[in-house]
């Protein structure tokens, strides 16, 4: 497996942005619907929220998801 | 199921107990939930090419599952956003694994593949250009083959291979819980090295920085 200059983009960020008190993927879960609507007030992020938001920085499978949650829930 | 007026905006309350409910209000409740998920999945999946059978059953299994996590429910969101989000869950999982059906971690392993950061040609030109991006690499590279656990490794690497988790858990035989422990274990370790060897997070970003990528969250 040799790896592109994205991917290893990808993984020197996720480093960078690597936290020691993360959210795992399920506890994500949990809290995405909240954080969604939290954006969506456009409210300062409380920690429980910017977690999630830290999580999809390391996280691509889950940042898909707030992607395709974000379509779903679009008005219009 | 019984046929009422469709009512997708019960309070949260509401939506919990139709749904623990028997007999009529529970069919009216699962009818709706069902149109709720189905629209929104629609949405969520527009474009990605899933077929009306995936959709079907992405949608039925969905229900199931929010059934299942009623309890889990903490009354901070809309119930429908929450239910939505697991419902792209199920069926972004499966999208996911589908995709990486006949790929193994023993397939992915050949040529050192999950044992240390090998670059493809145009990775290997970027790399010999830019001495910040070498620099931040050789330190990678060191800490994946020297101070992390072959458990650790596997998964860092497969994932950065773009093996979903899913599937990376099934064939280690680990919960997603321990997957993302060892995954952010590893990242752990990298990032302790790279600060030991006088490069801040700061500094990774501006090496790895590239104006055509995508912001680091979505935004509408």
């Amino acid at each position: 497996m040799k790896y592109t200059i994205d991917q290893l983009r990808g993984l020197a960020r996720a480093t960078a942005e690597t936290r020691p008190d993360e959210i795992d993927c399920d506890e994500w879960l949990a809290r995405v619907a909240a954080y969604i609507e939290a954006r969506s007030d456009e409210a300062p992020l409380d920690p429980e929220m910017a977690a999630v938001e830290q999580h999809v920085k390391v996280c691509p499978d889950c940042r898909a998801e707030l992607e395709a949650l974000m379509r779903a829930t679009e008005e219009g | 199921m019984a046929m009422g007026s469709f009512d997708a905006n019960r309070e949260p309350e509401g939506w919990v107990a139709d749904l623990s409910a028997s007999g009529a209000i529970a069919d009216a409740a699962f009818a709706d939930l069902t149109t709720v998920i189905s629209r929104g999945l629609r949405r969520a999946l527009a474009g990605r090419g899933v077929s009306e059978a995936d959709l079907e059953d992405f949608v039925q299994e969905s229900v199931v599952r929010i059934h299942q996590k009623l309890d889990t429910f903490r009354g901070d969101s809309k119930f429908t956003t929450w239910a939505i989000a697991i419902s792209i869950r199920v069926a972004l999982t499966h999208l996911r694994k589908r995709r990486w059906n006949d790929v193994s971690l023993e397939a992915l392993s050949r040529g050192n593949g999950l044992a240390e950061l090998q670059t493809d040609e145009s990775a290997a030109i970027q790399v010999e250009r830019n001495q910040e991006i070498s620099r931040v690499l050789r330190v990678m590279q060191r800490v994946i083959q020297n101070d992390l656990t072959e458990r650790q490794r596997v998964v860092l690497l497969a994932k950065l291979a773009g093996m979903p988790k899913e599937s990376i858990a099934d064939q280690l035989g680990l919960t997603s819980n321990a997957l993302y422990k060892a995954t952010h274990d590893a990242r752990k370790a990298l990032k302790k090295r790279l600060i030991e060897e006088g490069i801040d997070e700061e500094e990774v970003r501006e090496a790895f920085m590239d104006a055509s990528s995508t912001s680091e969250v979505p935004t509408r």
